[in-house]
């Protein structure tokens, strides 16, 4: 009883997806026109074998899994010095919160035309749009997350007389690890949004936003399935990984 | 054997002020108080008495007075790893373990990795919790807790420990419990304590005085001796006077307005 109840739990999550293929292929057979637009399944895993013998999705989905990983760790890294920055400095506060606040509404996509302006159309252009995509909600959380450091721990921090280094270290950024890892796992989802984004707009090099910009004009509707599974899928293993790292780090709270 | 009449703390007309929307709240007035080296004091009120503000100023984490705090000779001017300070609420970093917290306060203790790991183990034995020295204060009952934000109050040796209703948030069983703890540290380590509270039973218990505060403002009201000699008898007739005495006192620093 236990066993088929644990069973089903694991099932839980196919529940919909299946679902979906069983609708897909019942819409797939209505006529000719719905057979165009849902590519009957069969279709699609042959599609899956062709781009899978190529290589073609292996190719396309590692580099746009590096771009993201890349602008990810990048973006992190600015965010916390920014972030960490505005959080302890009143006077960096001051001049950098309402620049930084004017700038959060504008969709990192909507830099595509100044950037590619910039630095072009090329690899670089991308990384610096998934950079910026990644470094946001980074930023956010740090200084949120330092903002909201507990006085009572400060005070602490001042009875063993830690100095400003040590306060940081050791009493406001872990105290706002927490809320850190939030944000680094919104900039994972958007850094991911972002390299697809851009792979789209720019369509040069290898990723699966080129891959799918070239399946439209070539009438491939099952590669461009494809690819959207893939990109929801790679997804969901990058924030399954974060996650996990995030849980090792945060012990403490689960303890 | 405490050298003659030198005392370890000494406070002389001691004044403080909060500022509260442009107006002045007296909260501390004419303060006057000296502490032996050795001496357990207790100071008990009535809440809003500014027994807890009188104590951050003590141990300098509020540095706005007017007055004196000498600390041997010397005047108090922020906090010192000489004077320990035991909150109400255990503080304990979540984040590290039990031991990585009573490290954390030797960090400019200037003692060496040896000398702070020696110390850390001894001051868990002292306090019992050598066996939770991996846990997460997440993982600890309250009691627990409390113990091990007295160790890491103590083990800078200090030659003051301050303790701000040190037992308040623990249950009664508990708060027993603890209280014996400090009692047995306090006269294993020799460590000068003063402690707030509200409770007099505690304060009776284990206090050579026990200071009696007033109200708007906090003033002393006075100062009362506890000749009884440690370990004590929770029976002993003169504490159990003593503590019915300090009560009903208590009970009209309240004001008569109190049915």
């Amino acid at each position: 009883m236990a066993a088929m109840t644990k069973a089903s739990h694991w099932l839980r999550p196919f529940y919909v997806p299946v679902l979906l293929v069983l609708a897909w292929d019942v819409l797939s057979r209505v006529n000719d026109s719905f057979r165009y637009a849902f590519v009957p399944v069969r279709e699609i895993s042959t599609g899956l074998q062709e781009i899978l013998i190529s290589g073609q999705l292996f190719e396309n989905l590692l580099a746009s899994l590096q771009t993201t990983c890349v602008g990810l760790a990048i973006g992190t890294v600015l965010g916390l010095l920014v972030g960490s920055i505005m959080g302890v400095s009143r006077i960096a506060d001051d001049i950098i919160s309402p620049l930084f606040n004017a700038w959060r509404p504008v969709p990192t996509l909507g830099f595509v035309p100044l950037i590619a302006l910039w630095f072009g159309s090329g690899d670089l252009s991308k990384l610096v749009i998934v950079v910026l995509a990644a470094f946001e909600p980074v930023v956010l959380n740090t200084y949120e997350g330092l903002r909201a450091s507990d006085d009572k721990y400060r005070e602490v921090g001042d009875v063993f007389r830690l100095n400003r280094r040590q306060l940081f270290f050791s009493v406001q950024l872990p105290s706002a690890v927490p809320m850190i890892v939030t944000g680094v796992l919104h900039a994972l989802g958007f850094a991911w949004i972002a390299t697809i984004g851009c792979e789209l707009l720019f369509t040069v090099g290898p990723g699966l936003g080129g891959l799918m910009e070239h399946a439209q004009m070539a009438g491939r509707m099952d590669i461009i399935i494809l690819c959207v599974v893939s990109i929801g899928l790679a997804g969901l293993a990058m924030n399954t990984a974060v996650e996990w790292l995030a849980r090792r780090l945060l012990r403490w709270r689960h303890a | 054997m405490h050298n003659g009449g030198m005392h370890n703390l000494s406070i002389e007309d001691l004044a403080k002020d909060y500022s509260i929307d442009g107006r002045t709240l007296p909260v501390l007035r004419d303060i006057s108080l000296q502490v032996r080296p050795g001496e357990f004091l207790s100071i008990v009120g009535p809440s809003g008495c500014g027994k807890s503000t009188l104590l951050r100023l003590i141990a300098g984490l509020d540095r706005e007075f007017s007055g004196s705090i000498r600390f041997q000779g010397e005047p108090v001017l922020g906090t010192s790893l000489e004077r320990g300070l035991v909150f109400q609420d255990h503080r304990l970093f979540p984040w590290m373990t039990v031991a990585q917290n009573v490290a954390l306060a030797m960090r400019n203790s200037g003692l060496s990795a040896a000398e702070q790991s020696g110390r850390v183990e001894a001051h868990l034995e002292l306090v019992r919790l050598s066996d939770f020295a991996k846990a997460y204060p997440q993982q600890l009952s309250g009691g627990m807790a409390q113990r091990a934000a007295l160790a890491r109050a103590l083990v800078n040796k200090p030659k003051l420990l301050l303790l701000d209703e040190p037992l308040g948030a623990l249950d009664a069983l508990t708060r027993v419990r603890v209280r014996e703890e400090l009692a047995r540290i306090w006269m294993h380590e020799g460590t000068t304590m003063i402690m707030v509270t509200h409770d007099v039973d505690e304060a009776v218990q284990l206090s050579d005085r026990v200071v009696v505060m007033d109200a708007r403002p906090g003033r002393i009201r006075h100062v009362l001796e506890v000749p009884v000699a440690h370990p004590r008898e929770h029976a002993n007739p003169l504490l159990q006077q003593i503590r019915e005495s300090l009560l009903s006192e208590l009970m009209n620093t309240t004001g008569p307005r109190a049915t």
